[in-house]
Parts: C-alpha cells; sequence; structure tokens
C-alpha cells in the first residue's frame, strides 16, 4: 500500500481482538507513520465480517478497494483503477485480472478474465480481486452480511453488480493473492463453510433478480445454477444432418446417425421433444443404407442438392416445429440424461440465444468447451483432460463464450430466424463461428455449460482440412474481432 | 340468403313440414350446394389440393429465400464493419505517414546541406527573378 504511486488513498485496518500484541503494535506504527492509515480495534473477535464491516465504517473514500490482510497489490493498482473510473463517471464497479504468489513471493496462476460475465459470476466469485466498488453502492446494499463468513465479499459482488450502473474490467494484473498452506488460495475445502455461503449467497441473489433455478455445489467446488423450466416446457427439435455414413466407434463398425439417434431415444428425460434426420440422397435414394426406429418422434428429410452442412441445417429447421432447435451432428453420442433440460434451461437466461454443451472426443478427452477467439477462432480445451477444472475452473462453470460448435448447440428458433441461419456461404467449416458472432452482433449472448456432455467424433465423416474461401469469407465479415474476446457486444 | 336459397333458417322449423315443402327445400338445397354435381366438385377439390401444395412449396421456397435474404443482409453489416475499421486502421496509418513525411521535411530544410545548397544558389535564384520581372 505504502508504495503505490496513486496518492489519494487511506487504508483501514482493523484489529478482530487478536491475542497477539503485536498486531496493534504493528497498526499503531503504521498509523503514526502515514497519517492516511485508518485504524480501528475491536473490543471482541467477530470474525472476518464483523471485521470487514468495521472497516467500511470507518472507511471515508468515494470507492471502497478491498484488500485481505496477507495480500500484495501492485505499485501502480490504484492509479490504474483511478485513471479507469476517470474515464467513466457512471462505473460503479472495477475489477483487474490478478495472479498468485508462492510463500517465496514467486508469482504463478496468471487469471486473464474476460470482460464482465453475470453467468460466470453464479459459478464462481471470478471478479475477487482487485475490486474497487462505490462507496455510495457499498452503502446502498448494507454492505457485508453476517451469515456469509468466507464468502461475504463473494456476496456483497452480487449484490453490488445488481444495480451497479457500468461494470468495468481493467486487464491488467493488479492483484497478488499469496498462497499458503492452509489458505483458500491452495485448496478449495480450506475454507468448506466458504461454499455452503457462497451457495446461499448466489440463491439470494438469484431470488432479487427474479429468477427461479436448481442451485447446488459441484464436486469441483463450483456452484452451479440450472434455471427452472417453463411449465410445460417447450417443444424442443433435434436437427441431425447426415449422410448416413458408417464409421468405427470404440472399435465398432457403426451407422453414426443410427447410434446418435438410439442413444437420444435411450437416454434423454426431455418429454416434449422431434428428431428430424436431414438425409442426403441421390435421385431419391439415401447415399447409405439408414434403418431409424419407427418413432413418432423421427422424421426424415431427404436432401438431394450438393453437400452444404449449413443449407442442411436450415433446411431440418424449416421442417421442424419446436420452439427450441437443436443442431446435432451425426457423430455424437449423449452422455447425460437431463441433457436437453440443461440446454434448454440455459436458454431462460435473460439475452442468451444459444447454448453448447462439453462435447468429449471418443477417449474422453475435451473436443470442446466452446470457441475462444484468442488468437483466432477455435476450440477451447480441445485434447485437454475433461478429468480437471482447467484453468480458473474454465471447464467447471457454466459462462459465456464467444461461440460453440454447432456439433451440438440449442438455439432459440425465433433468433436462428432472425439472423438468416447459418449462412450458405459456408459450406463446411466456420459456420458456426460465423452464426456465433451474428448472435453477438446483434447483441445476444452465447453460452456454455458443462452441465452436460456428449461425445462427438469429430470429422470423423468429412475431410477436417479448412477450405480457404471458407476462412477468407470469415476473414470479410468478423476478422476485427479475432484476437478479442467481444462476447458481450453492444448492438451496432 | 339468396332467392334460390333455402329459406328455413333453423332446421327445428322442419320437423312438422309436410312431405311437398321437405322436397322443395331438398331441391333448393340441391341447387344451392350442386350435391349433384359430385364429380365436378371432385375435380375442384384435386385442383385446390395440387394449387395448397404448390402454395406450401412456394412458401417453404420463400421462407428459405427470407432466411437467405437475412444472412446477406447481417453478411453485408458484418462486412461493412470490417470495411469501417480497416478504413480507420488505413486512415491513421496514411496520417502518420503523412506527419513523417513532413517532418522529414522540416529536418531536410533544417540540415545544413541544405542551407548551404540555398546560400550557393542565391545568385542564380536573384538572376532568375529579375528576368522574370524584366
Amino acid at each position: 500500500m505504502l508504495t503505490q504511486t496513486y496518492d489519494d488513498w487511506e487504508w483501514c485496518l482493523v484489529d478482530d481482538a487478536s491475542p497477539n500484541p503485536k498486531v496493534r503494535e504493528v497498526m499503531e506504527r503504521l498509523a503514526r507513520k502515514d497519517k492516511r492509515v485508518r485504524i480501528a480495534f475491536r473490543q471482541s473477535n467477530g470474525g472476518i465480517v464483523a471485521a470487514s464491516q468495521d472497516a467500511l465504517d470507518i472507511a471515508t473514500g468515494t470507492f471502497i478497494a478491498l484488500l485481505d490482510h496477507d495480500d500484495i497489490i501492485h505499485p501502480n493498482s490504484l492509479t490504474a483503477v483511478a485513471t479507469k473510473i476517470d474515464t467513466d463517471s457512471t462505473i460503479d464497479y472495477v475489477y483487474s485480472d490478478e495472479n498468485k504468489i508462492d510463500e517465496q513471493g514467486r508469482p504463478y496462476d496468471l487469471f486473464r478474465k474476460p470482460a464482465f460475465d453475470p453467468i460466470r459470476l453464479l459459478g464462481q466469485n471470478y471478479c475477487s480481486h482487485f475490486s474497487v466498488i462505490r462507496s455510495t453502492l457499498v452503502d446502498e446494499v448494507g454492505g457485508f452480511r453476517t451469515g456469509y463468513e468466507g464468502s461475504q465479499d463473494y456476496d456483497l459482488i452480487l449484490r453490488v453488480t445488481e444495480r451497479a450502473r457500468t461494470i468495468a474490467h481493467i486487464p491488467e494484473v493488479l492483484y497478488h493473492w499469496r498462497a499458503v498452506p492452509g489458505s483458500a488460495a491452495t485448496q478449495l475445502d480450506a475454507k468448506p463453510y466458504a461454499l455452503d455461503s457462497a451457495e446461499r449467497a448466489v440463491k439470494d441473489h438469484l431470488r432479487r433478480v427474479q429468477i427461479n433455478a436448481d442451485v447446488s455445489v459441484s464436486d469441483g467446488g463450483f456452484i452451479q445454477v440450472r434455471p427452472t423450466l417453463s411449465s410445460p416446457p417447450p417443444r424442443v427439435s433435434i436437427i441431425i444432418p447426415t449422410r448416413g455414413d458408417p464409421q468405427r466407434i470404440w472399435g465398432v463398425h457403426t451407422c453414426l446417425v443410427e447410434n446418435a439417434v438410439a442413444s437420444i431415444l435411450n437416454k434423454s428425460t426431455y418429454l416434449n421433444y422431434e428428431i428430424v434426420v436431414v438425409l442426403d440422397v441421390k435421385e431419391s435414394k439415401p447415399l447409405h443404407p439408414v434403418s431409424l426406429p419407427d418413432d413418432p418422434r423421427i422424421s426424415v428429410v431427404h436432401y438431394d442438392a450438393p453437400f452444404n452442412f449449413s443449407d442442411k441445417c436450415n433446411v431440418g429447421v424449416k421442417h421442424s416445429t419446436g420452439e427450441i432447435v437443436i443442431l446435432l451432428n451425426d457423430d455424437t453420442e449423449v452422455i447425460d440424461s437431463d441433457w436437453i433440460e440443461t440446454l434448454v434451461s440455459m436458454l431462460q437466461f435473460p439475452d442468451v440465444a444459444m447454448v453448447g454443451p462439453m462435447l468429449l472426443l471418443e477417449d474422453s478427452r475435451i473436443q470442446s468447451a466452446g470457441h475462444t477467439n484468442i488468437p483466432s477462432p477455435h476450440n477451447i480445451g480441445n485434447g485437454l483432460s475433461s478429468n480437471q477444472t482447467g484453468k480458473f475452473g474454465m471447464f467447471g462453470v457454466t459462462r459465456r463464450v464467444s461461440g460453440v460448435t454447432a456439433a451440438c448447440a440449442a438455439i432459440h428458433r425465433s433468433i436462428y430466424e432472425e439472423l438468416g441461419g447459418f449462412s450458405i456461404d459456408y459450406p463446411a467449416c466456420f459456420n458456426d463461428v460465423d452464426f456465433g458472432n451474428k448472435i453477438l452482433e446483434a447483441g445476444y449472448h452465447i453460452v456454455w455449460t458443462p452441465l452436460a456432455r456428449l461425445f462427438h467424433f469429430e470429422s470423423l465423416t468429412r475431410d477436417p482440412a479448412v477450405k480457404p474461401h471458407e476462412l477468407a469469407m470469415l476473414e470479410k465479415r468478423w476478422k476485427r474481432y479475432f484476437g478479442r474476446e467481444d462476447y458481450s457486444r453492444q448492438p451496432a | 340468403m339468396s332467392d334460390s336459397g333455402s329459406r328455413v333458417a333453423d332446421p327445428a322449423d322442419l320437423r312438422d313440414a309436410s312431405r311437398e315443402r321437405l322436397l322443395a327445400e331438398i331441391g333448393l338445397l340441391q341447387h344451392q350446394y350442386s350435391l349433384t354435381d359430385s364429380a365436378r366438385l371432385q375435380t375442384q377439390i384435386v385442383e385446390l389440393e395440387t394449387q395448397i401444395i404448390q402454395l406450401e412449396l412456394g412458401l417453404a421456397d420463400s421462407k428459405m429465400r427470407l432466411l437467405q435474404a437475412r444472412d446477406y443482409a447481417r453478411g453485408c453489416a458484418a462486412e461493412l464493419g470490417e470495411a469501417q475499421i480497416n478504413f480507420a486502421t488505413h486512415q491513421q496509418l496514411a496520417d502518420r505517414q503523412v506527419i513523417q513525411a513532413r517532418k522529414k521535411n522540416q529536418a531536410i530544410y533544417a540540415s545544413r546541406t541544405w542551407k548551404i545548397g540555398r546560400l550557393v544558389m542565391l545568385p542564380s535564384r536573384i538572376v532568375r527573378r529579375l528576368l522574370k520581372a524584366g
């Protein structure tokens, strides 16, 4: 604090009745040394919430910055925050990137955070350090709350973000979180009570923003939120474009579309769905023999034009009747029985147009955990282990992304039609990247969730090589967004 | 109701009607709905069904074209956005190049070589001016 390049600060320190007399001594020495250090002493130990609230009570600044007693902030932190706040008078909450430092002070685990994502915030307190909040807003929401010990900052941030006029992200590491044995920075179960508090904080938040949802805590320590489905549940149309090719899956010669359809019928628990298979034919005859079950939920549409995945999806959607369409590749297989419920429930979040699940390769490594634009559009997590929750929980939390693969994507029909569906200018590749960009450009959001999982035996049925003209077309439309994670664009 | 149509507003009125009255009403109804000409009606139905199928195909085709038109519009807007960014980037680059060129020019004018050259060329400049004035 004392090395800050910004001068206009005060440092509020509260001794929570420490049995160690040195604490008082150090605090008093600091206060004597620098008049900007304000100190208070509690008569009895009240815990982190009471001590933090006492610190708020003695604070007089326009903004409150949260700094844990064992962490470090970069010397330019307050300057960077002040500069950001000066750019927009409506900024009420600022957060920055962070990293951890070990006991020897060595930095590691750099966390480059995304732009503000209220859906990810439901799963984890990813904003956390370094958080700076307008003090009037802190007062307005009632400061820290007793009963949320261990997640009192998460609870405060949730309440603040509900009312903040503008939330800004500073993409610089301004905070170094010290990881010592026993701290939450090193191990999740260091403070088990914190997870209970976090779950309650999220439930409270959802109640306040009037979203009905099921909330639970995952094994990985993330909050899992599933918005409640409307009653009756919306009709879902699963569109499967296919040529009917057979391939080897787990060593067994399998007709891909038959396998995909069988897995849907056998595993899905959702009640109100139909399957539309768009089958390539030549002179009215299928290219490969396909035998689908005699089920009233299945309809087959013949497609006799030259191969164009986008057009086949559009044709399938046109022949379907659901309010929600799920585009599904034939080289997929359902893992979780509630996959449709999960995808549909995520579409209940405000302004979410498209949702994608966790897709796994044949050997259970990740095939796609959404799309990123950095450095250029590609699948997140491709080839990584699905047993890990990934860096900063990126494979463990539902979050906004720049896109999801069309191998499995649930979309509101109305939005699909509004945006002109998949562009037939991309017959094989990038049709989903293009569509994702259209969604973002229109001001909607795309969400990826790990709560629904499917296998995707990627590119078994076609040449995975990228066609140059498709890449050229993509660059012609969207190159300005390559290298950026703008998944919260303002409509043009 | 036209003159040739049935005059019965409520079928219950015919409950106690005479045979002649009933025959007359049947005749009127047969005339009104051409029930005797079933073959013609059948042809009309087939024609209408064909028309409906063609209209449905046309509608489906229009829907697809509408979808493509929407995509085209979104694509054009995206390309425009890209072009605007490119334009702004190139304009900035051009502006920078102009500024650099001006600085280079100023450096040349300020250099000793330029000043000496200017001094050396002074007599010829004066002569040229005099000749022009003359």
